[in-house]
């Protein structure tokens, strides 16, 4: 991508959301307006703040949109980041899905009858497993991703960088939850 | 209680106060313990290529918050240590700049530039030394300064600026920050005024929380440390990862390390003081503007040297004078960029948001003009925490001075972690330090989401920086505005009616308006002496 295309983008979604908040957002969702009368006393009311920002969005990706045009074009890095970054989205979505989930799963199938995780989650393993699972996918899929190639060395080192953050908050504090504990 | 009171409670709430250790009549008070590992973690950090200061800071805020919880007590502690951090990782950053020419931290860059040739030649212990030994010069003089002026600067504007001004005073700070921070000043306003519209998010004085979509999540705004760690730290971890994936992992053979010659004479370093003495003036000044940073000081120290320099040895290729001027300066930056911090509770760096975001989250330090208030009735306590943490600082700086060169020494050959596990391992651990404190999977969606936002923005080239002194004023600002408008009797013109608000805004608008020539000279500074590079 150019320099000019890059900052013609910015122009483009800087303008799109300044717009948004102006026309829609700000309108729809705040119940004063930029002045509020409130007992006959005039105050600012509610809306200027964001509408100052959305004017100072505007006007700005206006500018960089202008400048865009004027700059001499120069060629910025190789290579198209979006397919990574989205091979790297993919792999924080399956993590968190197994911090979440991992844990009641394991309680549904080896704890005993009728036992809940929210019962269990202070108890050793209940407590490490959606941890422990969803923190290795994501060390040891990112090092892989990085190092094209996976292995079972990479996966050694997944498991245990993710035990030690999971002691180093868990052991010596007992108000801390680790993920996702704190939402069940 | 006087003046003298005050510094001398705040001595004895730093050392006194809050007892950790006690061996026989000596008492070592956790604030004491926690500058200290603070400042060895700092350096620890700091000598880890791929990690810096603020994502130590960020790491360590959560569990410092649980251990210390939200008394108090818990100020010069939690302060303690995240200062701590901030001073240790400005000296270790320059371990792998000589050693293995990879600079630990973004500002010793110009620290490779003689650091590493004089490693190559069998002095690298000589130029940790000299880097140890300049950094901790540049690091005190700051250190004094930022105790002489932050009250001065304090009582000045609390004296002579009303609410009309204080407001105008945040709107010229803002215009600087977005006017000198990156490579285009529109780029710099537009990321100031997306601060301005994310803080606006679950905020207000109506009943109606705005900007939230109905959703109850939103109704208290966004968790601060959630926006912070996401746009700040995960963004760039983002960014590390998409430049290794692109420019593959490199090379595994690093140089040995080797420390060779350790000695410096008091002849030597007599020879280094005139480049210490004006990079510390150098690193001082641009230190004490929001926004500016350790990479431009050490930039223009490394310029003053050059220039000063008559010795043998020239100037990039192993001149111990170079890392003196280099090291001093990116130092002496971090005690005055506090200036600003303490007495406006404008941050001018990623450290001195870390700071503020610890004392508004334990709550009862509310950085800004009032903590500089010498109160002879009541006592100001905010003061004596304020005096509380200089008296930190200066134990960090003589810990610095006493250990600083044998630890990073120490340090030398040991801190070799490969980036594809460092990156996704300190990945995991952000995103678990802000779910234990926000305590709910949002936590973690809503850092991941900023991170997403602080990765765009650095493609996009937008600067961070803006955006996130944005979020803080933009509470302190409206509440100014407000409070003023109402004051003035609602009148809308109630900021122009002053000579000193109106001469702040007008030099916002000039400050703007002459933003591409000051870039352009500064990036001019910063590339000049890159392209020296050998």
């Amino acid at each position: 991508m150019t320099k000019s295309r890059r900052d013609q983008w910015v122009a483009i979604v800087g303008i799109g959301l300044a717009l948004i908040l102006l026309v829609f957002w700000i309108r729809l969702d705040i119940e004063t307006g930029l002045i509020d009368v409130w007992r006959r006393t005039i105050r600012i009311g509610d809306a200027l703040l964001p509408t100052i920002g959305a004017l100072g969005m505007l006007f700005s990706a206006i500018w960089v949109g202008v400048s865009a045009f004027r700059q001499i074009d120069l060629d910025l890095s190789p290579g198209n980041s979006l397919p990574f970054f989205g091979i790297v989205l993919a792999i924080h979505a399956v993590s968190f899905v197994m911090m979440l989930w991992v844990g009641p799963v394991m309680v549904s199938l080896f704890a005993a009858e009728g036992a809940t995780y929210r019962q269990l989650l202070d108890t050793i393993p209940w407590k490490y497993a959606g941890f422990i699972a969803g923190g290795t996918c994501l060390i040891f899929a990112l090092k892989s991703l990085l190092e094209r190639k996976m292995t079972l060395h990479s996966l050694g080192i997944a498991i245990a960088a993710t035990v030690v953050i999971a002691f180093l908050y868990d052991v010596p504090f007992d108000t801390m939850q680790l993920p996702p504990n704190g939402d069940f | 209680m006087g003046v003298w009171d005050y510094v001398l409670a705040g001595i004895a709430e730093a050392f006194l106060a809050n007892p950790a250790l006690m061996l026989g009549p000596v008492v070592i008070s956790w604030a004491v313990l926690m500058v200290i590992s603070g400042f060895f973690a700092g350096v620890i950090i700091g000598a880890t290529p791929g990690l810096s200061g603020p994502f130590g800071m960020a790491m360590a805020l959560p569990i410092l918050i649980s251990a210390f919880g939200f008394t108090p007590d818990a100020l010069l502690p939690v302060m303690g240590f995240l200062v701590g951090i901030m001073k240790g990782a400005t000296v270790g950053g320059a371990v792998p700049a000589i050693l293995f020419n990879t600079p630990g931290t973004p500002d010793a860059f110009m620290t490779t530039l003689d650091g590493y040739p004089m490693a190559r030649k069998g002095q690298g212990g000589k130029a940790l030394r000299v880097a140890q030994f300049s950094s901790v010069s540049g690091d005190t003089f700051s250190d004094l300064v930022l105790f002489t002026c932050a009250p001065f600067l304090a009582i000045t504007i609390e004296k002579f600026l009303g609410l009309p001004e204080k407001a105008a005073l945040m709107v010229l700070s803002l215009s600087f920050v977005a006017a000198v921070v990156g490579k285009h000043p529109a780029k710099g306003i537009l990321a100031a005024s997306f601060g301005f519209v994310v803080a606006s998010i679950g905020t207000g004085t109506d009943s109606y929380p705005r900007l939230t979509l109905g959703m109850d999540q939103l109704a208290s705004g966004f968790p601060t440390i959630a926006v912070f760690v996401g746009v700040l730290i995960v963004g760039e971890i983002f960014s590390s990862l998409d430049l290794l994936w692109r420019n593959g992992l490199g090379s595994k053979d690093l140089p040995s390390g080797d420390l060779g010659d350790k000695t410096l004479s008091w002849k030597e370093r007599r020879v280094l003081m005139p480049f210490i003495g004006t990079s510390m003036v150098v690193g001082t000044v641009v230190g004490a503007l929001p926004g500016i940073g350790s990479t431009l000081a050490a930039a223009l120290g490394y310029t003053a040297g050059r220039k000063m320099h008559k010795g043998e040895v020239p100037f990039g290729e192993g001149a111990p004078e170079g890392i003196a001027a280099t090291e001093a300066a990116n130092s002496a930056v971090s005690g005055s960029n506090l200036i600003p911090a303490l007495s406006l509770g404008i941050p001018g760096n990623v450290a001195a948001v870390f700071i503020i975001l610890a004392a508004d989250t334990i709550g009862g330090f509310n950085p800004g003009p009032a903590v500089f208030k010498f109160s002879t009735e009541t006592v100001n306590t905010e003061l004596v925490i304020a005096f509380g943490l200089f008296t930190l600082m200066m134990t960090a700086n003589i810990v610095n001075w006493c250990t600083g060169a044998s630890f990073m020494r120490l340090l030398g050959g040991l801190i070799r972690i490969p980036a594809q596990i460092l990156l996704p391992s300190v990945l995991l651990l952000t995103l678990t330090s802000t779910y234990v404190q926000v305590g709910s999977m949002f936590g973690i969606y809503v850092t991941l989401g900023f991170g997403i936002i602080g990765y765009i923005m650095r493609i996009a080239a937008i600067p961070i920086l803006p955006m996130v002194i944005a979020f803080i004023l933009a509470e302190p600002l409206e509440n100014a505005v407000r409070n003023a408008f109402e004051a003035s009797g609602s009148d809308p013109w109630f900021i122009l009616q002053s000579p000193i608000g109106l001469t702040f805004l007008a030099l916002s608008a000039v400050m703007l308006a002459m933003s591409g020539r000051l870039q352009e000279r500064n990036k001019n500074i910063v590339s000049t002496n890159k392209d020296q590079a050998p």
